[in-house]
């Protein structure tokens, strides 16, 4: 674990995690290269037509880039930029994280609907490696880069908790486990059949998503090994939303945070440990 | 000198961003509105998945043709949700046209709900199903088509699908 303390080799697992992401991410987005054209579900047309209205020069410069067929252009120098991230290493790290950024924005910017979370995070991690890159000598930027991707993984779960807590599905009446698993669009059958009949498995499994995700920033200050219950507790999460819900992209997004989690708590329990 | 001010800036700079993301969490005000309104490239997060009401349904997108004048056709399905396997927790394009699609179906039934006959049909969602639907290959030479959404309430339940949502026949 004391790897975790090495700011560099911190760094170097958050990006390598990341880019798998990513890289998966604009690999599937480049497999449905059809649903980019003007009579399908992506159409530039259609969707520029209800942003035409706002920021107008920036619309009218981005619409290059972004109609039909050269989007396509876009996605794939994105693949381009991260496989050349992980087969160079350090050599030209600036230039191609700049480039996967700027593909990642004009992606975000033409997609108003089907973006998730994990493309908020991977966007988040994006930035701190960039701004990384351009001198990792300066250790105040490095570590200030690590807390701020650390700080917003646990809003992330905190403000879910925060919600769940205030829904009547996972507090007053905890079954929402069971009701998500009950779907055909997120859920599984064989998992719902068996929260059917259980119904105290289903108040502990919803139960203890809000209890868990609420106290999530104890993560900081419970030391080592208490983190591991935490982090352990998110990992076993994202696996399971991945497998059950087909959410992979949000397990790698997600997963590189919990690396600068490790660091941030190492470094508060040199102070203190709860 | 230079260095301690671009150290001061970055370190600004995660710290607003931060901010920015805490504060939009948790109120809904104005300022937030504005801030989201900026925000082009999605670069402020929204964090509730999930939560605080969970989907606990399903909605189902169905369409049919009609050929010259003819009485439309039966409905056929367009399925939103896919079957689960080991290798979709690694590799999962469909995700994304599924998403989009449950994504624009759920805005389009918010939508309809807030607005006058006839409004929701230059809204996106609206035209963007329109459009999906209109590009789905068939065997028959349709000349105009309509589509419907139905909800239903998952594996287990008694409860029958009901039609939430119906378009009028549009020509292709």
């Amino acid at each position: 674990m004391e790897q975790f303390t090495d700011i560099t080799f911190v760094y170097l697992c958050v990006k390598y995690v990341a880019l798998i992401g990513i890289l998966i991410s604009s690999l599937e987005l480049l497999y449905n290269w059809k649903t980019y054209k003007d009579d399908a579900l992506f159409s530039w047309k259609i969707i520029s037509s209800t942003k035409t209205s706002q920021h107008k020069g920036i619309h009218d410069f981005l619409s290059f880039f972004l109609k039909y067929p050269n989007f396509l252009g876009i996605l794939s120098v994105q693949v381009i930029a991260v496989l050349l991230t992980f087969i160079l290493g350090n050599t030209l790290e600036t230039l191609l994280i700049a480039i996967i950024i700027i593909t990642t924005l004009l992606i975000n910017y033409r997609s108003i609907y089907g973006q998730d979370g994990s493309d908020q995070m991977s966007s988040i991690i994006l930035v701190t490696l960039f701004i990384y890159s351009i001198d990792p000598s300066n250790y105040m930027i490095a570590n200030a880069g690590i807390w701020f991707i650390c700080l917003q993984a646990i809003l992330s779960y905190f403000t879910a908790g925060f919600y769940k807590a205030k829904g009547e599905k996972w507090t007053t009446k905890p079954n929402a486990v069971f009701l998500i698993f009950n779907t055909s669009t997120y859920g599984s059958k064989p998992i719902a059949s068996v929260l059917k009949d259980n119904a105290p498995m289903t108040k502990l499994l919803t139960w203890s998503t809000v209890v868990i995700e609420c106290t999530f920033p104890l993560v900081l200050i419970t030391g080592y090994p208490g983190m591991i219950v935490f982090l352990g507790w998110g990992f076993a999460f994202h696996l399971m939303n991945a497998l059950v819900m087909g959410l992979n992209s949000f397990f790698w997004a997600f997963i590189a945070t919990y690396i600068t989690i490790i660091y941030c708590a190492f470094q508060i329990a040199e102070y203190w440990i709860l | 000198m230079t260095s301690q001010i671009y150290t001061f800036s970055i370190l600004t700079f995660f710290g607003v961003w931060l901010l920015i993301s805490i504060f939009c969490q948790f109120n809904k005000t104005k300022i937030s509105t504005f801030l989201r309104q900026l925000d082009l490239f999605s670069l402020i997060p929204f964090w509730s998945f999930f939560a605080p009401n969970p989907g606990t349904t399903d909605y189902h997108l169905l369409y049919r043709d009609k050929v010259n004048s003819s009485t439309g056709s039966y409905w056929k399905e367009y399925k939103l949700s896919s079957n689960r396997s080991l290798i979709g927790a690694l590799w999962n394009p469909k995700k994304r046209t599924k998403k989009v699609l449950s994504d624009a179906v759920s805005s389009l039934i918010t939508l309809s709900k807030d607005m006058k006959d006839n409004e929701y049909k230059t809204t996106l969602p609206y035209i963007a199903l329109l459009n999906f639907i209109a590009s789905i290959p068939r065997e028959n030479s349709a000349t105009a088509t309509q589509f419907i959404i139905m909800e239903s309430y998952g594996h287990f339940t008694e409860s029958k699908p009901v039609v939430i949502f119906r378009s009028e026949f549009h020509k292709i």
